[in-house]
């Protein structure tokens, strides 16, 4: 009985964080750059045409056509999940503390695609000519590409 | 009545002194060693670290250990808000669970109880992983089906052999030492497996509610999250087959 009382009161201090869910409120919301990068642009912005891409292509497969024809510079890393973009046009992403820095972020109004959720409003927005797009997902390697919808690479700030 | 279920045996305990020094002591390691891997994907020894040395110290040594790694280790990989949560909630949970199975350790047979738990544990998963791998009923990134449904395949696989071997030694090998430590491995394996899906299904639980996620958000978070929840089971499975044995026999010589 002792042991067990023991292993209840154990339990139940492990779940005293779920408090800090309840009443937390908090939210991650990327704050996007306003400050100047050395003139260096921090959004890059594309909007599929059928003519751009083949059936199967990603987001990633478009964006080394573009640097194969000389059109965008980018780096990336081999991320778990696949590349992981760290650099664009010479704008590197940076680290302020452990807790925010700067990152290239994908941004999508391609919300569902094969049933599949690419993106939604509830991950960050960004306004783009009126028109509002999600933060993806999904990495770069794993983003579809589909005629008509807007793709954009955005320097964005995040903190937690 | 001394408090300690039937079938299962008190260990010999560390003195306070030395339980706070083990403590520390393990609390250091799995940081190091979390910190030395952190670039290799799958290998899981912090679980394997933590699993060990909850089973040879005892549930409230894993519980403490547990929650003091889920805090320090903060100050080295940072701290965000969502990872300190679930780490508080599962590891301490985590090593509460493998030092009360440690009990098994001085027991000549697993209880019945044990038994008949593992094999039902083992079937559904076995059933869980291959039915939605055959129906591919997963909504994921078509770049991750592959890998996703490999794993899935694999892990039902294991899950189901796991079951039949366990019984078969129960059935057929009765009494052995050498059987009753494998029925104990396929058990604290197929534990681990099963609390690394926890973990993940967990995050699954937290992350919508800390972030703020639409309903829509969370299910594209849980479909998701199958592609690092996978890997990470079968890592575990392959880690803690391999290493718990001769880990927990040099902290039982540590012990004594």
């Amino acid at each position: 009985m002792k042991t067990f009382l023991i292993a209840c009161a154990m339990c139940t201090a492990a779940a005293c964080p779920l408090l800090f869910c309840a009443c937390g409120g908090l939210k991650i919301n990327p704050d996007l750059v306003e400050n100047d990068f050395g003139g260096a642009p921090t959004s890059y912005v594309y909007t599929m045409d059928g003519e751009d891409f083949e059936e199967g292509d990603t987001f990633y497969d478009y964006l080394l056509s573009l640097r194969a024809d000389g059109e965008l510079q980018f780096e990336t890393t081999a991320g778990q999940y696949g590349p992981y973009i760290t650099s664009v046009g010479g704008l590197e992403e940076k680290y302020e503390s452990a807790a925010s820095g700067y990152s290239w972020m994908i941004y999508t109004d391609l919300e569902e695609y094969g049933g599949v959720i690419y993106s939604d409003a509830s991950y960050g927005t960004w306004e783009h000519d009126g028109k509002l797009l999600n933060s993806a997902s999904y990495g770069v390697s794993a983003m579809p590409l589909a005629e008509g919808y807007t793709y954009a690479l955005v320097y964005s700030r995040w903190s937690y | 009545m001394n408090g300690t279920p039937r079938g299962l045996h008190r260990r010999k305990v560390l003195s306070p002194a030395k339980e706070i020094a083990f403590t520390a002591l393990t609390c250091a390691m799995l940081i190091g060693v979390q910190y030395a891997l952190y670039a290799l994907p799958g290998v899981e020894c912090v679980t394997v670290l933590l699993a060990c040395t909850a089973y040879v110290f005892g549930a409230r040594f894993g519980f403490f250990t547990g929650l003091c790694f889920a805090l320090l280790r903060c100050i080295v990989f940072g701290f965000y808000i969502q990872v300190v949560i679930l780490y508080c909630i599962y590891f301490p949970l985590f090593g509460l669970v493998f030092g009360l199975a440690g009990r098994l350790k001085g027991t000549k047979k697993l209880p019945l109880s044990f038994k008949v738990s593992l094999n039902a544990v083992c079937a559904a998963l076995c059933v869980a992983a291959l039915c939605i791998a055959g129906t591919g009923a997963l909504k994921i990134a078509p770049v991750y089906e592959g890998m996703v449904y490999t794993l899935l395949y694999i892990a039902g696989v294991f899950f189901g052999i796991a079951a039949l071997t366990f019984d078969c030694i129960w059935i057929f090998c009765r009494g052995g030492e050498h059987a009753d430590r494998a029925m104990k491995l396929i058990f604290v394996t197929s534990a681990a497996a099963l609390c690394t899906i926890c973990f993940t299904l967990l995050d699954d639980a937290l992350a919508p509610l800390i972030l703020g996620l639409s309903e829509r958000g969370a299910l594209a978070y849980f479909y998701a999250s199958f592609a690092a929840m996978l890997p990470q089971t079968v890592c575990t499975i392959v880690t803690v087959a391999l290493l718990f044995v001769p880990i927990t026999q040099t902290l039982d010589k540590i012990l004594r």
